[in-house]
């Protein structure tokens, strides 16, 4: 008996190879540090966390970079194939750390304003993105689950970290319960998919030849699409958004709504794609409704709303059918498309929040619709910028917005299947109704006269940059995709 | 074919941002600066304008082309070049656009947001008359929105915003429809030489395999399918009788000179899309539904006449009366090509008309500002014998209804006369509905000009001034091309034909092939 | 005395469950639910799965248990805080659900009666101490390692929602 357990320790290797680790590791040693050192600051010193947490962010993004221009065509299994490392999953991690970043920028003037300890929140930040990092590497289901957990857990405290704000408590209690219930069925659907072939291995559930049960294969598969479809808020499980979003402090939501999102769909496509392959048919009339509804009444309760911020919730469920499409259509480009609308929705997003936290951050003021009046005319170039935001949310050119869109429909019409061509002329309906909600910031801002004089804004030096940083993003993704060609060319499988 | 000359369309097209860039960082004071400004960023392009059409060539097919990769991986290019179809659309707009721009000095509200708007504004239209590629074509059509959504809705009259929006959602819901049409042309171009799935926009590639029947081109339900779609999109921007009702209220919301852009050269991109896309590449479901077009452009004409004669409000009259024109239009190219291949006097007479409506109905809705500039009011029953008091604004008025309702010797006449020639030669009674237009047009104008000019001189009015110098100045060019082109259509036509001769052509191979095939 | 072991053990752990749900007072039913794993531990040694047996007892018994003590204790719930009365209607649907799951469940042994020869036996090794460490340590070395990332940030998180504010209480 002691021999056997000293051979298969022997032959045991975990494979490991730090140099492409080293996002996580950046990220995460960050995300400790920063915890460690918080409680022995005070004052003005306490800054420091925020810039070494976005200089970390950097540093991941720099590695990711390196990693990706010194092997390209990287294909890694580490831990004992728990962990797979290759060119989609950078490009994934990217993404959310391009989320991260700017979440951080944007966040230090207004935490002071909204009277929040900042010490936790940055490492709360790292450590969900780190979560994130390993869903989209992960190469066994638990290592997806784990890290989805733990992406999770800091949302929900996130989520209520403005503890003053009943809102804020509702919001994270809420998220918390409905959360925890959908963990139970990620859970539960892993647990039936080894029960059918026997492993939690991402890459060997769709090398098992013999499948031991397809029913409780496809039970476990619907059993995670309603764990995942909760995390991305796809109809019929997107209850939870709308207040969680709204009772956020407005920059959590940023966050939310850009990598956790695009986390969920990283999960999902490595799962319905790599490892649920020999369940295509079934899944794909699944994804189908489920897209065709999420997109359908995201948007058109989005058109009720009152207040940006919900607004940008519910249209943030839109969103999520679009990308949904991608998953509808299973193939190679369209895994690149939806990763690609995930980069674009991420900076646009991002930005659109951004001077909403610039219009929510002056005294007495809020998120409802009339805060905007009259901002066009006092800040012109603010509210172009905003505008900008819009349109390219609303899925015009030349915007990011407009070609993420554009290659998300082009990769589902060029399967020539009947069923997805319905589907994007859905989708192109619906970006056409959420033109309305979308201009309705535009004309605010630009052609509704304001009560009193504008109160002026706060423009903070980080604000600029995230302004900076997704604005760019927001021109150069929907001018000229060709500098973002690596993205491209970059599927799954 | 990569080519490197002199970018001159695309210095064209790109100049008016420069001028945007410059007004950005002007105060909103600084009125005398910012319309300096936007009127030599919008001269600009209109002298090159004249100089490309100065060194056009009419038999040389496209010219001036630049062509540069823009996206490989979707193998898109940035393609420009102008033909005999697009060279005159594109003087006519940066003409138009110039002019309105002067117009638009009397703008004080906002002023400088209103001339950057503008000029962003004709980027979007100079460029949709050069685009050759369909993606850039889409593109520079969704950028031409934004600032007409905005210049309606902020500097336009009580109903802004609703007219605004209405505008906005019409002509989205179209492009969405073109954007599916898109994508499905992407995916069905096929190379002529091996048959391999190749995936280009390029305008002049898609037409010529639509030529040469390849691909997509075989398939008769897709191609019809696909040619709704586009007609779809193109309609609404005509506006083509039943797509037509946001055209009235964005015309009288909007303030003047946006009045003359869209109906001098937004109203042409409808057109000029059903020209430049739908005839060369979708050859048969343009031949299937030529009938169709004929039908709705006649009912446009009737229905807008009819209309016109009921308005009470001068800019209504005038924003009917281009549905009813632009019926016109419709009818001249539907008879494209069926007596032979050199059969181009119904698709000339079109062309025709788009570009003295373009002058004309430009001009009418600047007379129309000039008016309401004075009296703050545009009921035609609230004028009366304005002749003696203003009379060189009257005459001006009259010459232009005169060549809107075809007076001989003025360009309306020139492509009536063309449209109702061709027309006749395939849709005698259908044709012979239009002609009556022709009746009606003159019946709402001549009573304008009665109630308007003649009768009995309300004093209401006595202290109303005359139209001023540079008033004058901006109808002044309009007045001579109009007299111009009807006395010496030679100067346009001569431009025009080859092209036109080459489009029938395709058309009429294209549509054999497809029948071929069919059997 | 194998047998002997088993019916008393398993009497043992229906009669503490049905004494678990039919109790008024939390804490009575927390000691029984107590005894209830208890004896359920002895069956899982009886299956020679000597890990889960242990596991049953230290998590499940001890910590787990007395953690709930603590809370029932700490709120010290009388019986009006119990909350008001079910409505009829959910009563009678727990009754309905209640024998739809005992329904399956008969079908299901049964079922599983009828096929014991397809079910292989588990090996004499499974479910040992060994055998789950070097799985651990070995496969599932990466996620076992990331579960303390886990941990810690539910610490954290308690904290961040938990303590209190210096500022907060003056304000």
């Amino acid at each position: 008996m002691q021999e056997s357990v000293k051979t298969i320790l022997e032959n045991f290797s975990l494979n490991i190879d730090l140099v492409t680790l080293m996002p996580e590791i950046i990220i995460c040693g960050m995300a400790l540090l920063t915890m460690i050192l918080e409680p022995f600051l005070k004052g003005d010193s306490r800054k420091v966390v925020m810039h070494l947490t976005w200089l970390s962010i950097v540093a991941a993004l720099i590695s990711i970079y390196s990693i990706w221009t010194s092997q390209p065509n990287l294909q890694s299994l580490q831990f004992a194939d728990a962990y797979r490392i290759d060119s989609y999953s950078l490009l994934f991690k990217a993404v959310f750390l391009i989320g991260s970043l700017l979440t951080v920028f944007i966040s230090s003037n207004f935490l002071k304003f909204k009277n929040v300890p900042d010490g936790e929140f940055y490492s709360l930040i790292l450590f969900a993105t780190f979560g994130m990092m390993n869903m989209a590497s992960a190469g066994d289901l638990i290592v997806l689950f784990i890290g989805l957990e733990i992406m999770s857990l800091c949302l929900y405290v996130l989520a209520g970290i403005l503890r003053r704000s009943v809102y804020a408590n509702e919001a994270s209690l809420k998220y918390f319960l409905m959360g925890a219930f959908a963990s139970g069925f990620l859970m539960f659907g892993i647990a039936f998919i080894y029960g059918a072939t026997g492993t939690t291995s991402i890459v060997d559930v769709i090398q098992s030849s013999e499948i031991l049960s397809n029913t409780y294969l496809i039970i476990g598969a619907a059993m995670v699409m309603i764990g995942l479809g909760f995390k991305v808020g796809a109809v019929p499980f997107h209850m939870w958004i709308p207040d969680v979003y709204t009772g956020s402090i407005t920059n959590v939501t940023a966050f939310m709504s850009a990598g956790p999102k695009a986390a969920a769909f990283a999960a999902f496509f490595q799962v319905f794609i790599v490892a649920l392959r020999p369940l295509q048919s079934e899944i794909e009339v699944v994804l189908w409704i489920l897209s065709a509804l999420t997109m359908t009444l995201g948007n058109i309760l989005a058109i009720t709303q009152n207040d940006v911020k919900r607004m940008l919730a519910y249209s943030s469920i839109s969103h999520a059918g679009y990308v949904l499409i991608a998953l509808v259509a299973f193939t190679p480009a369209a895994t690149t498309a939806g990763l690609y609308y995930l980069l674009c929705y991420t900076v646009m997003n991002i930005g659109a929040f951004t001077v909403l936290i610039m219009v929510e951050a002056r005294e007495n003021s809020d998120t409802n619709f009339s805060s905007f009046a009259g901002m066009g005319r006092r800040y012109p170039f603010l509210g172009i910028l905003l505008t900008i935001f819009m349109i390219s949310l609303a899925g015009f050119p030349p915007t990011a917005g407009f070609m993420g869109k554009f290659l998300v429909f082009k990769s589902a019409i060029d399967t020539g299947s009947t069923s997805l061509i319905v589907l994007v002329v859905l989708a192109v309906v619906n970006s056409l109704v959420s033109v309305y909600y979308y201009l309705r910031v535009v004309v605010v801002m630009f052609m509704v006269e304001p009560e009193l004089e504008y109160r002026p804004i706060n423009f903070a030096t980080g604000i600029i940059a995230a302004l900076v940083i997704s604005m760019g993003g927001t021109l150069l993704l929907g001018i000229y995709p060709q500098i973002f060609a690596f993205f491209l060319n970059t599927a799954l499988i | 074919m990569e080519s490197f000359s002199f970018p001159i369309l695309t210095l064209m097209i790109f100049i008016p941002i420069i001028g945007m860039l410059i007004l950005a960082f002007l105060k909103q004071s600084q009125l005398q600066a910012i319309r300096t400004v936007s009127a030599v960023f919008s001269g600009i392009p209109l002298v090159l304008a004249v100089v490309l059409l100065a060194n056009y060539d009419p038999g040389g097919g496209f010219q001036y082309i630049e062509k540069v990769s823009w996206i490989p991986s979707l193998n898109i290019h940035y393609f420009l070049g102008a033909d005999g179809i697009s060279m005159p659309m594109l003087v006519l707009t940066a003409l138009l656009s110039f002019i309105s721009i002067i117009a638009s000095f009397g703008i004080v509200h906002r002023a400088k947001e209103y001339f950057i708007f503008f000029l962003l504004l004709q980027v979007g239209m100079m460029g949709v008359f050069a685009a050759l590629d369909f993606f850039l074509f889409y593109i520079f059509w969704e950028i031409m929105l934004v600032p007409m959504y905005f210049l309606i809705g902020i500097w336009g009259g009580p109903r802004k915003i609703y007219a605004a929006i209405k505008f906005f959602l019409y002509t989205l819901f179209g492009s969405i429809f073109m954007l599916v049409g898109i994508l499905v042309l992407y995916f069905f171009a096929v190379d002529p030489s091996t048959g391999a799935n190749i995936y280009t926009l390029d305008l002049t590639i898609l037409a010529q395999m639509a030529q040469n029947g390849d691909g997509l081109f075989l398939r008769e339900g897709l191609q019809l399918m696909v040619w709704m779609f586009f007609f779809i999109a193109f309609a609404i921007k005509v506006p083509v009788w039943p797509f037509h009702t946001w055209l009235p209220d964005a015309h009288v919301e909007a303030p003047t000179a946006v009045s003359v852009i869209l109906a001098g050269v937004l109203l042409k991109m409808g057109t000029y899309g059903l020209l430049r896309i739908s005839f060369p590449i979708l050859p048969y479901g343009t031949d299937y539904f030529s009938n169709f077009m004929a039908v709705l452009g006649v009912i446009g004409i009737i229905y807008g006449a009819l209309v016109s004669m009921a308005q009470k409000d001068l800019k209504k009259l005038v924003a009917y009366s281009s549905v009813s024109h632009m019926g016109y239009c419709l009818l001249g190219m539907s008879v494209f090509s069926h007596f032979g291949k050199e059969f181009i006097v119904g698709i000339s007479g079109c062309m025709f008309q788009m570009i003295s409506h373009g002058l004309i109905t430009g001009a009418l809705f600047l007379l129309v500002g000039v008016i309401y500039d004075r009296a703050h009011t545009r009921e035609i029953a609230a004028f009366g014998g304005l002749w003696t008091k203003v009379p060189v604004y009257g005459s001006l008025m009259t010459f232009f209804c005169m060549a809107s309702l075809g007076l001989p010797g003025l360009s309306g006449f020139i492509s009536e006369f063309l449209i109702f020639v061709g027309g006749f030669a395939r849709y005698k009674i259908l044709t012979g509905i239009a002609v009556l237009g022709v009746v009606l047009t003159a019946g709402y104008f001549l009573r304008m000009i009665q109630k308007v000019f003649l009768g009995q001189f309300n004093i209401k009015w006595s202290d109303l001034t005359e139209i001023n110098f540079r008033e004058i100045f901006t109808v002044t060019p309009l007045a001579i091309l109009t007299l111009l082109i009807g006395i010496y259509p030679r100067a346009l036509s001569y431009m025009m034909d080859d092209t036109l001769i080459d489009l029938s052509n395709r058309i009429i191979d294209g549509v054999n092939i497809v029948k071929g095939i069919i059997g | 005395m194998e047998y002997v072991i088993f019916f008393a053990s398993a009497f043992v752990a229906i009669i503490c469950a049905l004494l678990v749900i039919s109790q008024k007072n939390p804490v009575a039913s927390v000691i029984y639910l107590i005894m209830a794993f208890v004896a359920q531990a002895i069956l899982y040694i009886q299956l020679s799965a000597l890990f889960v047996a242990i596991l049953q007892i230290v998590v499940y018994a001890g910590a787990i248990m007395v953690l709930f003590l603590f809370v029932i204790m700490l709120l010290n719930l009388r019986r009006d805080d119990f909350g008001p009365e079910k409505h009829p209607l959910q009563s009678w649907l727990t009754r309905i659900f209640g024998i739809v799951l005992v329904a399956e469940l008969m079908i299901m042994i049964s079922r599983g009666v009828g096929q014991s020869e397809s079910m292989d036996r588990a090996g004499a090794e499974f479910g040992n101490v060994e055998q789950v460490a070097t799985t651990l340590f070995t496969k599932y070395v990466f996620p076992f390692e990331l579960t303390s990332i886990l941990l810690i940030v539910a610490i954290i998180g308690a904290v961040v929602l938990g303590k209190r504010r210096a500022e907060e209480e003056e304000g």
